[in-house]
C-alpha cells in the first residue's frame, strides 16, 4: 500500500501509457492499478472474493481490449470504467444476491478493521466506532450510481470529470448523485446526533 | 443568505466546489459548519476504514498478478460458447419457424383444387339451362328433330 501510494501520479500514468502501447509492459500496469482497483470494488460489493476474482477480471478485459482504448481519458480511468461495469453487472447478476449478502455479514463483523485514535479514551473510541459503523452503513445503503460515485470521489478522490468518463454519467449528473449520497450521510449524523 | 445552506449548496461545500456566498454563510453559521465538519470527519474515516479494509499482504497481490498472467495465458472459451449458443438458439428458432409455417406442396393443391371450383361455377353460369334439367333438355330436342323430320316427309307426299 505504501509502495504504491508513494508512486507519483506521472510514473503510473507513464507506466500506464507504456502498458497499453506495449502490452509487453502489461506487469507494470497490473502491479501500479491493482490496489486501487481491488480498495474501489471492495467498497462497492463488500465481497472480497468478488472483488479479487473482478480485479483479475477487470485486468484481463483491459488486454483483451486495449486495441479499443482510444486515449479519450487516462488508462487508469479507462480501468476504472472498467471495473464500475462489472461491479454493475456483478450486483445484477442475482445469482450472486444471497452468496454476497453472505459475504457482507463477514465483512461486517471480521474483516474491517476499524480505525482508532490511539490517543481516545475507551469511551470516545467506542462511541466513534460506531458513528463509523453506521455511517459505512449509510454508505452501503445508497443506490450504486450513488455508492460508486461516492466511493470514487471520497474514497479515491477523483475529480468529476473523471468519474464522470468513468461511470459514462454527465457531470452533471455525477453532482447530484453526490448531492444525494452527501445529504443521506448528513440527515443520518443529525439522526444519530438527536438518538 | 438567512436560510441554512439547502442540498446542493452543501453538496457544493463538502465537494470544495462553493462559491463566496456559501463561503461567507459557513463562516457566520455555527450550526452548518458544525455539520459540514461532522460530515468531512466521516468521510475521512470512510476513507480510513475502505483503506484499512482493502489492505492485503504482498502475497496476496502477487498471487493476484499471477492468476491475471495465468488467465491471460488461457485461451477464453466464454465469448466462443456465447456465440455458439447464439447460433444453436437461431438454428433451433429457424427450424421451428420452417417446421411450422404451411408447406407450399399443400398450398399449390389447394390453388388448383380453387381453379376447377372456380372453372365449374363459371361453367353453371354459362349455361342456358340449370345441369338438373339437362336430360329434359335432351328429349325436347330429339323431340323436336323427330317431328321436324316427320314434317318433311309428310310434304314431300
Amino acid at each position: 500500500m505504501e509502495q504504491i501510494a508513494a508512486t507519483e501520479m506521472a510514473d503510473v500514468q507513464e507506466i500506464a501509457g507504456r502498458a497499453v502501447a506495449d502490452f509487453g509492459d502489461f506487469d507494470a500496469l497490473v502491479l501500479a492499478e491493482q490496489r486501487r482497483i481491488y480498495r474501489v470494488l471492495l467498497a462497492m460489493l463488500r465481497d472480497p472474493d468478488a472483488a479479487d476474482n473482478l480485479t483479475q477480471e477487470c485486468f484481463l478485459q483491459a488486454y483483451e481490449h486495449r486495441k479499443r482504448f482510444r486515449g479519450e481519458c487516462s488508462v487508469r480511468t479507462w480501468l476504472m470504467r472498467i471495473a464500475i461495469n462489472l461491479a454493475r453487472d456483478h450486483v445484477k447478476s442475482r445469482r450472486w444476491q444471497f452468496w454476497r449478502s453472505l459475504f457482507s455479514e463477514s465483512v461486517g463483523s471480521e474483516e474491517r478493521v476499524e480505525p482508532a485514535d490511539p490517543r481516545a479514551s475507551p469511551e470516545h473510541s467506542l462511541l466513534a466506532r460506531e458513528r463509523l459503523a453506521h455511517v459505512s452503513a449509510v454508505v452501503d445503503s445508497l443506490p450504486n450510481q450513488q455508492r460508486a460515485v461516492f466511493v470514487l470521489r471520497f474514497l479515491e478522490e477523483m475529480s468529476i470529470e473523471e468519474i464522470a468518463q468513468a461511470t459514462s454519467l454527465r457531470p452533471g449528473t455525477v453532482k447530484a448523485h453526490l448531492f444525494r449520497a452527501v445529504s443521506a450521510v448528513k440527515g443520518h449524523l443529525k439522526e444519530r446526533k438527536n438518538q | 443568505m438567512n436560510a441554512h445552506l439547502n442540498e446542493q449548496q452543501f453538496g457544493e461545500l463538502i465537494l470544495g466546489t462553493g462559491n463566496e456566498e456559501i463561503a461567507r454563510h459557513i463562516e457566520a453559521c455555527d450550526l452548518c459548519r458544525a455539520e459540514a465538519d461532522s460530515v468531512r470527519t466521516a468521510i475521512s474515516a470512510c476513507r480510513q476504514l475502505a483503506n484499512n479494509t482493502a489492505a492485503r499482504d504482498e502475497i496476496f497481490w502477487a498471487r493476484q498478478r499471477l492468476a491475471v498472467r495465468q488467465r491471460l495465458a488461457r485461451p477464453r472459451f466464454v465469448p466462443h460458447v456465447r456465440w455458439v449458443a447464439t447460433a444453436a438458439m437461431v438454428l433451433v428458432v429457424s427450424a421451428a419457424f420452417l417446421l411450422t409455417r404451411p408447406q407450399p406442396v399443400q398450398r399449390a393443391n389447394d390453388d388448383a383444387a380453387d381453379d376447377v371450383l372456380l372453372q365449374q361455377v363459371q361453367s353453371d353460369i354459362e349455361r342456358d339451362y340449370p345441369a338438373a334439367l339437362a336430360p329434359a333438355v335432351l328429349i325436347d330436342e330429339e323431340r323436336n328433330s323427330a317431328l321436324s323430320a316427320g314434317a318433311g316427309q309428310s310434304s314431300n307426299h
